[in-house]
């Protein structure tokens, strides 16, 4: 309403983000659960004398540099980027809330990238106990950067008091806070897990090889022990209209629930049978393997956890189209194109009922449909539909159909958008 | 349309509005110096490895800058995250607008940055297999980077013109470009310039700290890298002199002469420009190099001033409500003391293990 709305009608913002969230995560929760691996295991090295087991963290010091400071942080700023455009009053709020969270975040990011860039460059100079000393304010800071970013993110589904009181502490200790902060750890652990088997996979002695590939699955399996638990902990501790949600209350979810589940004992079992002394090709692909599985099952959380806000953008305070729950009522009253500021169309006349429509696509409906896109295609939802059953729907819509906001508009609005999107989906039909 | 129509609400600011603005111009300044140090660097190396396509030394000057790329590109982009932040907080409002006109350029900073990112490395682990191509994979890291500035300058240039934002309703795609604005070209080529002049200074300063070590042959290097410093310094006032000529005369009077602090900061600025690049010509480097890093800091004040001045007439109508909680800007304060601290710590661990290697 407050902000123009970028037209991607094939690709649709969603995807988008969905692509560049579930990456940075992926990427970015191996750089705190691998800080730890890589110091844990540099000291298991330098106690028991293993100099092959010293040589591998070496070499895993060089991937996982690659990686987090590469991919992990830029997609970390591909996120801000792609939500300052897709949802730029969401993104204004969590900035103007908590922007001395986040600049408390960059300070361990800065911690983070001194000790680590120091930590990879010094290996073979630096004397044993301070470069071990490096690797671990190199794990503390990146921790205490999930403990603050966590925060946020988690404040997005369960702002609590925040609502009432605008107050940072509110918003940042969130309900949602310790029970995600815990998940994410566990999380971090699988993963640092996970990405060691790539590495671990790649040694040519072959007793070297099984003796670190075994070391990797325990870090991969017992952090499901935490992890199982807080996940239950954190599904009790969000509202009960996002439990529905994702008990199946919205169309989309099933997929992401079942994923979530089924990949639970998949990555736990085939972790597991790594363990077993295989040729060194089919450890690869195994490893190779488990990476995907474990992305998968990274993407279906954060589904689950983005889904489960609808239709929500900031639970209780911002739907998904960035309205403000406090002023829907005021909206619905005047009518989207007089309150929205980015409208070209303000008055509805017999000359521009598909522009205005067109436009009001854009504001109500675009933040969660792509047009004729790949995912939540708005085409596919209203194909053989005529103008009277999408005018049900949008009196459904917050009520029956929960996972979406309630429409806006006002009933002058409803039927403009109605036709648009019926002969829009006739004309696509048509070609 | 009238643009003011436009200007989205702006939130609640949760601190006084001149701290985020000191942050702001802070933070903005430590960035654009390690933008200028990394694009000068890459210069440099690509520079070098066309000179030296076969170097018959082990480890010839582009090899051993290269080595420390990574770590400029890293500050660069750590550098550029509290601006990006102050900014959105004090002017969201108007950032958020032009991202969203200019989306598909803007989403796709990252993913160049990436690209220049991997491609600095490459050309780091793989300096000896990548032979002759190595200033090739140089050549496309400097353009991807040039592209990053130019949409930087773009966004920035849009966010302060609402007057250009009506073109949203005929192209609402995100790929707009603002050709119209006459100092597109020369506040880019400005910063270009700058870059370019550090390289220079960067060649200056090794060739100084070499001929110091004893190596007498890099005394050329020296005196050329502070000439080329000097040099494009001096092209620099006459692209300074081309923006100035784009801002509309009353409205560059009115930045120039109506407070009272613009003008001497102006002032001050071009006579520190000018007095760097005479010490350039003196072979003098830290002279040189104090001096151009004022240069700097002034000019980014003039550059707020200049931007405050065409946003004024829009902010005047959307000044943000105020909300102020301190114990966050507290907390902010005493993780910035200890990061201080630890970051300190580490650096005198690595120096004092590089003296006494274990």
């Amino acid at each position: 309403m407050n902000y123009p709305v970028w037209e991607i009608p094939i690709l649709g913002g969603g995807l988008l983000v969905a692509i560049i969230a579930t990456i940075h995560v992926f990427v970015a929760h191996f750089a705190v659960g691998g800080g730890l691996f890589l110091v844990v295991t540099e000291m298991k090295a330098r106690r028991e004398k293993d100099q092959g087991m010293l040589d591998y963290v070496q070499g895993h010091t060089k991937f996982f540099l690659l990686i987090t400071m590469v991919v992990g942080a830029l997609t970390g700023i591909g996120i801000w980027l792609i939500i300052s455009i897709l949802h730029p009053s969401g993104t204004s709020v969590l900035i103007h809330t908590f922007v001395f969270g986040w600049a408390t975040e960059w300070v361990f990011f800065v911690i983070e990238i001194v000790s680590l860039l120091v930590y990879y460059f010094t290996f073979q100079t630096m004397n044993a106990r301070d470069h071990v000393v490096v690797g671990w304010i190199y794990f503390v800071a990146a921790w205490l950067s999930l403990a603050v970013i966590g925060g946020i993110v988690s404040f997005m589904l369960t702002p609590g008091g925040w609502i009432e009181t605008g107050n940072f502490w509110h918003g940042l200790l969130n309900p949602s806070y310790l029970s995600s902060l815990v998940f994410r750890t566990a999380f971090a652990l699988i993963l640092a897990g996970v990405y060691g088997l790539i590495t671990a996979s790649s040694i040519h002695d072959a007793l070297l090889r099984q003796r670190m590939i075994r070391y990797c699955v325990l870090w991969l399996a017992l952090p499901f022990m935490v992890l199982l638990p807080s996940g239950y902990w954190y599904f009790q501790v969000v509202p009960e209209h996002t439990r529905n949600l994702i008990m199946g209350d919205s169309p989309e979810m099933g997929l992401f629930t079942g994923g979530f589940v089924w990949i639970t004992p998949i990555l736990i079992l085939a972790g597991i049978f790594c363990a077993v002394r295989l040729n060194a090709v089919v450890h690869k692909i195994l490893a190779l393997l488990l990476l995907i599985v474990a992305f998968m099952y990274m993407g279906s959380f954060e589904t689950i956890r983005e889904a489960g806000r609808r239709p929500y953008m900031i639970y209780g305070h911002m739907y998904s189209n960035s309205i403000l729950k406090a002023s829907l009522s005021e909206t619905q009253q005047k009518g989207v194109l007089q309150t929205a500021k980015w409208v070209r169309d303000r008055e509805i006349i017999s000359s521009n009922p598909t522009s205005a429509g067109r436009e009001l696509f854009r504001i109500v409906c675009h933040s969660c449909h792509s047009m004729g896109g790949f995912r939540n295609d708005i085409f596919e939802r209203v194909a053989n539909m005529e103008a009277d059953d999408l005018l049900r729907i949008m009196e459904d819509m917050g009520y029956d159909k929960g996972f979406m906001p309630p429409f806006p508009g006002n009933t002058k609005e409803r039927q403009i958008l109605a036709g648009f999107l019926v002969k829009a989906s006739q004309n696509r039909s048509d070609r | 349309m009238d643009p003011n129509q436009l200007i989205p609400t702006p939130d609640v600011l949760s601190a006084p509005w001149e701290l985020f603005n000191l942050l702001l111009v802070g933070t903005f300044t430590l960035h654009l110096l390690a933008a200028n140090i990394m694009l000068g660097a890459l210069f440099v190396v690509f520079w070098y490895s066309i000179k030296n396509r076969t170097p018959k030394i082990p480890d010839p000057p582009d090899r051993l800058i290269s080595r420390k790329l990574p770590i400029a590109i890293a500050f660069t982009i750590n550098l550029g995250v509290p601006p990006l932040l102050f900014l959105q907080v004090i002017y969201g409002n108007f950032i958020y607008v032009s991202s969203v006109l200019m989306a598909v350029y803007w989403l796709s900073l990252f993913v160049l940055i990436i690209l220049a990112y991997y491609g600095v490395y490459l050309f780091n682990f793989k300096y000896d297999s990548l032979a002759r191509r190595r200033s090739w994979v140089m050549g496309l890291v400097i353009a991807l980077i040039l592209v990053v500035g130019f949409f930087f300058t773009n966004s920035l240039l849009l966010m302060i013109d609402p007057k250009s934002w009506t073109r949203y309703f005929s192209e609402p795609w995100g790929r707009i470009i603002h050709t119209a604005e006459p100092s597109l070209v020369p506040r880019y080529l400005h910063f270009v310039l700058a870059s370019l002049a550090t390289g220079g200074l960067i060649m200056g300063l090794i060739g100084w700290w070499k001929e110091k070590q004893g190596e007498t042959e890099a005394g050329e290097t020296f005196s050329q890298g502070l000439f080329f410093y000097a040099l494009v310094t001096m092209l620099q006032f006459l692209v300074g002199a081309w923006y100035l000529g784009t801002i509309p005369q009353g409205a560059l009077a009115q930045i120039m002469f109506e407070g009272r602090v613009i003008f001497p900061i102006f002032l001050l600025s071009v006579i520190l420009g000018i007095t760097s690049i005479l010490f350039g010509f003196s072979r003098l480097p830290w002279h040189t190099t104090i001096t151009f890093v004022l240069t700097v800091l002034f000019m980014v004040l003039f550059r707020y001033a200049v931007r405050g001045f065409y946003l004024q007439p829009y902010i005047e109508n959307n000044r943000p409500e105020s909300a102020y909680q301190f114990s966050p800007v507290f907390l902010f304060l005493i993780v910035l003391l200890i990061g201080i601290a630890s970051v300190t710590y580490v650096i005198r661990l690595a120096l004092r293990n590089r003296r006494e290697p274990s």
